[in-house]
C-alpha cells in the first residue's frame, strides 16, 4: 500500500514538474511565434472562423504529427501511382493541419499545379489541377497567412511561369481559360492608345461601394437592384452572367447575332432590364459594384492595389496572366515588409516582375472572342503592346541604378560593369525599337534608340550604335539574313494581321494605324524596285484584298488560327466596299464552315448590299 | 453442435447488446455517408466516387477490425477476469467448443454489420453512379453542345463500375540473342579463358582457384554464372528504351473485341535515366497484330508516375493478341520500362459480384483478427490482448512500408543491422499475415478484378512456379506456396483451444 502512495506521489510531483514546465515555455514560444510574424491577429481570426480547421488543430493532440506524416505519404505515394481522385482533399487536409506553416502550402499547390497537371493529359484536367493550385494558396493559404511573401511568391510564380511562359505544352489552355474567366468579371479594357481609358475603366470598380447597403444609399441604384431582386437575380456572380449575356456591352457580350432571344418571361424580363437605356446609369453603377464584390471575395484582390499597378507600370489587361503576376509578386512585398510600389523593384521579386513586364510588352494587347462550344475557354489572340515599353524601361534602369550605387550612396554609372542586367536591358530595347519602328511609333522608337546610345544611360557600344535609327533598323535586319523582298513581304502581312485582328476586336486606332504602316511598306519596297520590274509587287488593295480572302477561308496557310466567330466579326467590320469585293471570293467556303458549327451563315455573314 | 450453436448464439446477442457496438454503428453510419455527400475528390465525377469507395470501403474495415478486437478481447478476457466462465466450465461444453463458440458469434454479427455496410457503400455508390457529370450538367443546362467522348462517364464505367484482370506483357523472347552473345564471347576470347577469368575473379585465393579450375563440375558452375550474369544483363537492356528508338510490348490471353466490346486500359510508368528530369517526351502506338492500327499517339508524360490511356477492343486480334510500341522522344534520355510496368487492363467481370468478393476479403480479416483476440485473451487481460492484437493489426497494416524500409541494399554490403531488421520483419511476417496485400478498397476503386484465386490464398493456399520476386527458398525447392489469413486463423483458434485447455481456471487458495 505504501508502495503504491509512493508511486502515485512521484507520478504526480513529476506531472507537476512537467506541466510546470510547459506552462514556462510557452510564453517565450508565443513571443517567438509573433517575432517570426507566426501568429498575426488577422491569422488567427482567420481560423477562430473556420471551424473545421479548429477542430483539426485541437482533436488529434498528440497525433497531429504522426497523421501529417502519414497523410503526407499517402498522398505523394497516390501521386506516384498516378491516383489523382483523392489529390486534393488529402493536400487541403494536410494544410489544414499545419496552417500557420506556408512552406507545407506552398509545397502542395506547387505540387498540383506543376507535379499532377503535368501527370494529366486532357485540357481539362490540366487546368484543373493549375486552377486547384492557385486556389489552394489565393483562397486558403493567403487567407490563413495574408502577410506571407513565400506564398504571394509562389502564386505570381504559377501566373508568371506555369501560365504565362511556354514550358508547359497547355500553356495556350491556362491563357485562354484565364483570359474567360477575367473576360466574364471585367471585360475587355476600352480600346485606346492613351493608357488612362484603361485605367478609368478600373478607378470605376475602385470607387464602387464596398456594401450593398453603400450601393443602396443611391436611389437609383437601390431601384435597379429592387427590380433585379423582382427577377429572382442577386447582385452578385450571376448578375454578371446575365450582363455578359444580354447587354450587348461590346466590351463584355458575345456578339449579338449568337445570343439567342431570351424564350421563358424571366429571361425576358432580366434582357429588358440589361439593355434598357433609361436604366444605363443605374446599370452601370450595380456593374462596378458587382465586379468589384467578385474581385475581392471570389479571386481575393485589392482593386486598389490593381489600380496603384496601372498607374504605374500602364494600361495591364487582366485577362492577361502576366498582370497577375506582377500584382501578386508585388502585393506580397507590400503586405509582408510594408513596401510601397516605390520601393518595390525586379531584385525583390526575383525574375516575376521584370519578367511580367517585358512578357506584357510581347503579350500584352489581348482580343478575346467567344467560344459557343466552350464559353470558359474563348479564342485568343495576344498581340504586342509597345504601352509597356516605357515602364519595362524606367523598372531596368531602376534595378541599375540600385546595382551600381556606390558604398558612400552616391550614384554610380549604368555602363559599369556591377550593372548585370545593361546587356539584357539593351536586348530588350533593341527588340523594341523593332517593334515600335514597324509598328508606327518611330517617334517612340527614336527616344529609346537615344536611351541606348546616350552616354549617361546605356552608352551601348559598337558600329551599329553609331548609325541613325533607319541605319540601325537597316542592320538589324541585314544581321537577320532575310533577303529584303521577304522581309517586305513578312512586314507587310505581320501589319495586316494586326490591323484585321484589331478591326475583328473592335480596336479601330489600332486597325488605321497597322493599315497605315501596312500601306507605307508597300510603297517603300514599290519604291525599292521600281527598277526591277520582275519584282515590282501587286496594287496593294489586291494585296489586300487576298489578304482578307486567306484570313477568312484559310488562315492556317499563314500560320493563323482563326475561329469562325472572329471571322464574322471581321467580315462585319469591313467597310460595304471591302465586303462587295470579298463576299463572292469566300461566301461558299463560309457558308459549308458555319453548316459544320450549327450557325446560321446569313446572320454571321449577311451578303453586302448591291453596288449602285 | 448444439452447444457450439448455443455459445454462438449467446455470444451474438451478448456482443449485440453492448454499447461499443452502437457507438461504432454510429460512427460507421457517420463515415459512409459522410463519405458518400461530402467528399467530392477532385471535382469529377469519377474521382467523387472513387473517393467514396475508396473512404467508406476503408473506414469500414477499420471500424469494423477495431470492433472486433474490442469485443472479442473484451468477451474471453471478461469471461475469465469475473468468473463467468465458472457457471460455462461447469457444463457439459468443451473448451473447444467454448473458443469455437466465442469466435463463430463475433464472426457472425461483424458479417452481419459487414453486408449492411457494403449494402450502404453499395447503394450510394450507385445512387452517385446516375448523377451527371460536368458535361452532361452543361448539356442538360443548354450551354455547350454535348462533346462526345465524355471521358468522365468512360472513366465511371470503364474504369469504376466494373471488374478489369491484369495483363503483363510476354517477357522478351532472348534465348536467341543469348546464344548468340555467348557464341561470340567464345569466339572472341575462348571457353577456358572466360571461365578462367571468372574464377579469378570470384575467388582470390590462386591455389583454390587453380583447384576449382580442375574440376569440371566447378567449371560448368561457373560457365552456368557466366550465362546467367549475361542472361540477367540482356533482359535489363531489353528493357530500356534509348532516345529515337522504341520497344514493342506483347500481351496475350486477352480477350477478342467481338467477345468483349468494353475500352481496355494501358497503365504505365517511365522511369528516366537521367535524374531531375520529370516531363518526358514520348509517343504510344497500339497495333492489332491482324488488323487496323492507329497514329503514334504523342505524349508528355510524367516521369515516374503512373499514366494511363484508354484503347479500342477492336486492338485486340481474334487470338487474343494485342501489340503496344512505346518511342522514345526524349533526346539525351534513356527511358527503362521495368515488366510490370506497362499493363493492360481488361474487363472480365461485373461490379457486383467483384464488390461481394471484396466484402470476403474484408471478413476474412475480421476472422483473422478474431482469432488472434481468442488466441490472446484465453491467457492475457484485457489490456495486455488489445494492445497486442492492436499490435499485429497495425504490423498488418503497414507490412508493405516495413518491407520497403528493411529490404537488403542492392548495392554494397549490407550492414549488420540491415541483416538483422530485414530477417527479423520476415520472421515476423511468417506469423502475421501482410494485410497490404490485397487491399480491397484499392482493388475496388481501380475496378480490379479479385480472382478466385485471390481468394482462395486468403482463405487456404495456393501452390505456384516461384518468380522474379520470390525468395531463395522457394526458388531453391521450384514452389512457391503462398497463404494469407484463413490459415492463420484456424492456427490460432488451434493455438488458443490449445491454451485454454491446459488452462487452469480456478486455483487452489
Amino acid at each position: 500500500m505504501l508502495r503504491e502512495r509512493l508511486i502515485q506521489l512521484v507520478m504526480l510531483l513529476v506531472a507537476g514538474a512537467a506541466l510546470t514546465g510547459a506552462a514556462m515555455i510557452s510564453r517565450p514560444i508565443k513571443s517567438q511565434r509573433v517575432e517570426l510574424k507566426l501568429l498575426t491577429v488577422t491569422s488567427d481570426e482567420s481560423i477562430a472562423k473556420n471551424p473545421r480547421t479548429v477542430l483539426l488543430q485541437v482533436a488529434p493532440g498528440g497525433l497531429r504529427a504522426p497523421m501529417l506524416s502519414y497523410l503526407w505519404m499517402r498522398s505523394q505515394q497516390l501521386k506516384e501511382d498516378g491516383k489523382f481522385f483523392d489529390a486534393q482533399q488529402l493536400r487541403d487536409l494536410i494544410c489544414d493541419l499545419s496552417p500557420h506553416f506556408p512552406g507545407v502550402w506552398a509545397f502542395h499547390a506547387w505540387d498540383m499545379a506543376w507535379n499532377i497537371s503535368v501527370a494529366t493529359h486532357t485540357p481539362e484536367e490540366r487546368w484543373m489541377w493549375v486552377s486547384n493550385g492557385i486556389r489552394l494558396l489565393r483562397d486558403r493559404g493567403l487567407y490563413y497567412n495574408p502577410d506571407n511573401l513565400v506564398l504571394h511568391k509562389e502564386l505570381a510564380w504559377i501566373f508568371f511561369s506555369k501560365m504565362g511562359q511556354r514550358t508547359d505544352d497547355m500553356h495556350m489552355t491556362y491563357k485562354r481559360r484565364w483570359a474567360g474567366e477575367m473576360h466574364r468579371v471585367l471585360g475587355a479594357p476600352p480600346f485606346s492608345d492613351s493608357p488612362d481609358t484603361a485605367v478609368e475603366a478600373i478607378r470605376l470598380i475602385v470607387n464602387a461601394p464596398y456594401t450593398l447597403a453603400k450601393l443602396n444609399a443611391d436611389a437609383a441604384s437601390a431601384d435597379f437592384v429592387k427590380r433585379l431582386a423582382g427577377c429572382d437575380v442577386k447582385p452578385d456572380d450571376e448578375f454578371l452572367n446575365y450582363y455578359n449575356l444580354y447587354s450587348g456591352a461590346p466590351l463584355a457580350s458575345p456578339p449579338k447575332w449568337l445570343v439567342k432571344e431570351p424564350t421563358d418571361d424571366k429571361d425576358k424580363k432580366i434582357a429588358n432590364l440589361m439593355q434598357a437605356e433609361e436604366l444605363s446609369d443605374a446599370r452601370a453603377k450595380v456593374l462596378a459594384f458587382v465586379r468589384r464584390k467578385v474581385l475581392v471575395e471570389k479571386y481575393r484582390m485589392n482593386p486598389d492595389w490593381m489600380l496603384e499597378l496601372m498607374k504605374l507600370y500602364g494600361p495591364m489587361d487582366w485577362r492577361n496572366v502576366n498582370s497577375h503576376a506582377i500584382y501578386w509578386s508585388t502585393l506580397g512585398l507590400h503586405k509582408a515588409e510594408g513596401k510601397g510600389l516605390s520601393g518595390i523593384n525586379a531584385l525583390n521579386t526575383g525574375r516575376t516582375l521584370l519578367g511580367g513586364l517585358k512578357s506584357l510588352t510581347r503579350t500584352g494587347l489581348v482580343y478575346c472572342t467567344y467560344n459557343p462550344d466552350n464559353p470558359e475557354e474563348p479564342f485568343v489572340d495576344f498581340l504586342p503592346d509597345c504601352r509597356f515599353v516605357e515602364a519595362t524601361h524606367r523598372e531596368y534602369l531602376k534595378c541599375g541604378r540600385i546595382l551600381v550605387k556606390k558604398p558612400s550612396g552616391k550614384p554610380g554609372r549604368l555602363d559599369s560593369s556591377k550593372n548585370m542586367l545593361r546587356d539584357g536591358h539593351i536586348t530588350f530595347l533593341s527588340n523594341a525599337i523593332q517593334q515600335m519602328y514597324f509598328g508606327g511609333w518611330e517617334k517612340m522608337a527614336r527616344y529609346y534608340y537615344d536611351q541606348i546610345r546616350d552616354e549617361d544611360v546605356l552608352n551601348a557600344k559598337g558600329d551599329i550604335y553609331k548609325r541613325d535609327l533607319h541605319g540601325f533598323i537597316r542592320e538589324k535586319r541585314r544581321q537577320s539574313g532575310v533577303p529584303t523582298t521577304e522581309m517586305s513581304s513578312a512586314l507587310l502581312t505581320a501589319a495586316l494581321r494586326r490591323a484585321y485582328r484589331a478591326l475583328a476586336g473592335g480596336n479601330h486606332d489600332d486597325y488605321l494605324r497597322s493599315r497605315a504602316l501596312a500601306r507605307r511598306v508597300h510603297r517603300e519596297y514599290r519604291k525599292s524596285v521600281a527598277g526591277k520590274p520582275r519584282l515590282k509587287p501587286p496594287p496593294f488593295r489586291k494585296i489586300e484584298r487576298n489578304f482578307l480572302g486567306i484570313m477568312l477561308v484559310r488562315p492556317r496557310a499563314m500560320g493563323l488560327e482563326v475561329p469562325l466567330i472572329t471571322k464574322a466579326n471581321l467580315y462585319n467590320a469591313l467597310s460595304p466596299t471591302m465586303q462587295q469585293e470579298i463576299y463572292p471570293l469566300v461566301a461558299e467556303r463560309l457558308r459549308r464552315q458555319c453548316q459544320a458549327e450549327r450557325i446560321d451563315f446569313n446572320t454571321a455573314f449577311p451578303a453586302p448590299a448591291k453596288k449602285n | 453442435m448444439r452447444n457450439i450453436w448455443a455459445v454462438t448464439r449467446q455470444t451474438f446477442i451478448q456482443c449485440a447488446r453492448t454499447r461499443i457496438i452502437v457507438v461504432f454503428c454510429l460512427l460507421l453510419a457517420i463515415c459512409i455517408l459522410g463519405t458518400g455527400f461530402k467528399m467530392t475528390g477532385d471535382g469529377t465525377l469519377k474521382g467523387r466516387i472513387q473517393t467514396f469507395l475508396s473512404y467508406s470501403t476503408s473506414l469500414t474495415q477499420l471500424l469494423l477490425c477495431l470492433v472486433t478486437i474490442f469485443l472479442t478481447t473484451s468477451i474471453i478476457t471478461s469471461d475469465i477476469r469475473h468468473k463467468y466462465i465458472f457457471t460455462v466450465a461447469s457444463k457439459p461444453l468443451a473448451r473447444w467448443q467454448y473458443v469455437l463458440g466465442r469466435w463463430c458469434g463475433v464472426v457472425g454479427l461483424m458479417g452481419l454489420l459487414l453486408i449492411i455496410a457494403l449494402g450502404s457503400i453499395y447503394l450510394l455508390s450507385q445512387h452517385l453512379r446516375k448523377q451527371p457529370t460536368r458535361i452532361e450538367r452543361e448539356a442538360e443546362s443548354g450551354l455547350t453542345q454535348p462533346k462526345k467522348p465524355d471521358l468522365d462517364r468512360l472513366g465511371v464505367e470503364n474504369e469504376i463500375f466494373t471488374a478489369r484482370d491484369t495483363h503483363l506483357p510476354e517477357p522478351p523472347d532472348i534465348e536467341k540473342v543469348l546464344r548468340k552473345k555467348i557464341k561470340q564471347l567464345i569466339e572472341e576470347r575462348g571457353k577456358d579463358n572466360l571461365i578462367r577469368d571468372h574464377i579469378n575473379k570470384t575467388v582470390p585465393d590462386k591455389a583454390q582457384a587453380e583447384k576449382m579450375l580442375s574440376h569440371p563440375d566447378t567449371r560448368q558452375q561457373a560457365f552456368d554464372q557466366i550465362e546467367s550474369a549475361l542472361r540477367e544483363q540482356i533482359i535489363e537492356d531489353a528493357h530500356l528504351v534509348r532516345p529515337g528508338k522504341a520497344i514493342v510490348l506483347t500481351f496475350t490471353g486477352l480477350k477478342p473485341a467481338s467477345a468483349d466490346e468494353s475500352l481496355l486500359q494501358i497503365r504505365y510508368k517511365l522511369n528516366p535515366f537521367k535524374s531531375g528530369k520529370t516531363t518526358l517526351a514520348g509517343a504510344w502506338q497500339v497495333v492489332n497484330p491482324d488488323g487496323p492500327t492507329d497514329p503514334p499517339m504523342s505524349r508528355s508524360e510524367s516521369a515516374k508516375t503512373t499514366s494511363s490511356f484508354m484503347i479500342a477492343p477492336r486492338f485486340v486480334s481474334e487470338e487474343g493478341r494485342l501489340t503496344v510500341f512505346y518511342f522514345n522522344l526524349q533526346p539525351e534520355t534513356i527511358v527503362k520500362i521495368q515488366p510490370r510496368d506497362v499493363v493492360v487492363l481488361q474487363r472480365v467481370g461485373g461490379f457486383e459480384s467483384n464488390f461481394a468478393r471484396a466484402g470476403l476479403l474484408i471478413l476474412i480479416r475480421l476472422m483473422f483478427l478474431a482469432a488472434v483476440s481468442v488466441l490472446f485473451g484465453v491467457f492475457l487481460s484485457f489490456p495486455i490482448t488489445s494492445l497486442a492484437v492492436m499490435m499485429i493489426f497495425t504490423v498488418g497494416t503497414i507490412s508493405a512500408f516495413l518491407h520497403d524500409a528493411t529490404r537488403l541494399p542492392r548495392q554494397g554490403e549490407p550492414s549488420a543491422f540491415e541483416y538483422f531488421s530485414h530477417y527479423l520483419v520476415k520472421g515476423i511476417f511468417i506469423a502475421v499475415p501482410t494485410f497490404s496485400r490485397t487491399s480491397a478498397s484499392d482493388l475496388l476503386v481501380d475496378g480490379e478484378y479479385i480472382a478466385p484465386k485471390t481468394l482462395i490464398r486468403e482463405y487456404l493456399v495456393t501452390f505456384q512456379q516461384p518468380g522474379t520476386d520470390s525468395g531463395r527458398f522457394w526458388k531453391t525447392i521450384n514452389l512457391e506456396i503462398q497463404t494469407g489469413m484463413g490459415l492463420r486463423t484456424l492456427l490460432a483458434l488451434a493455438v488458443g483451444w490449445l491454451i485454454f485447455r491446459r488452462r487452469e481456471l480456478a486455483g487452489i487458495s
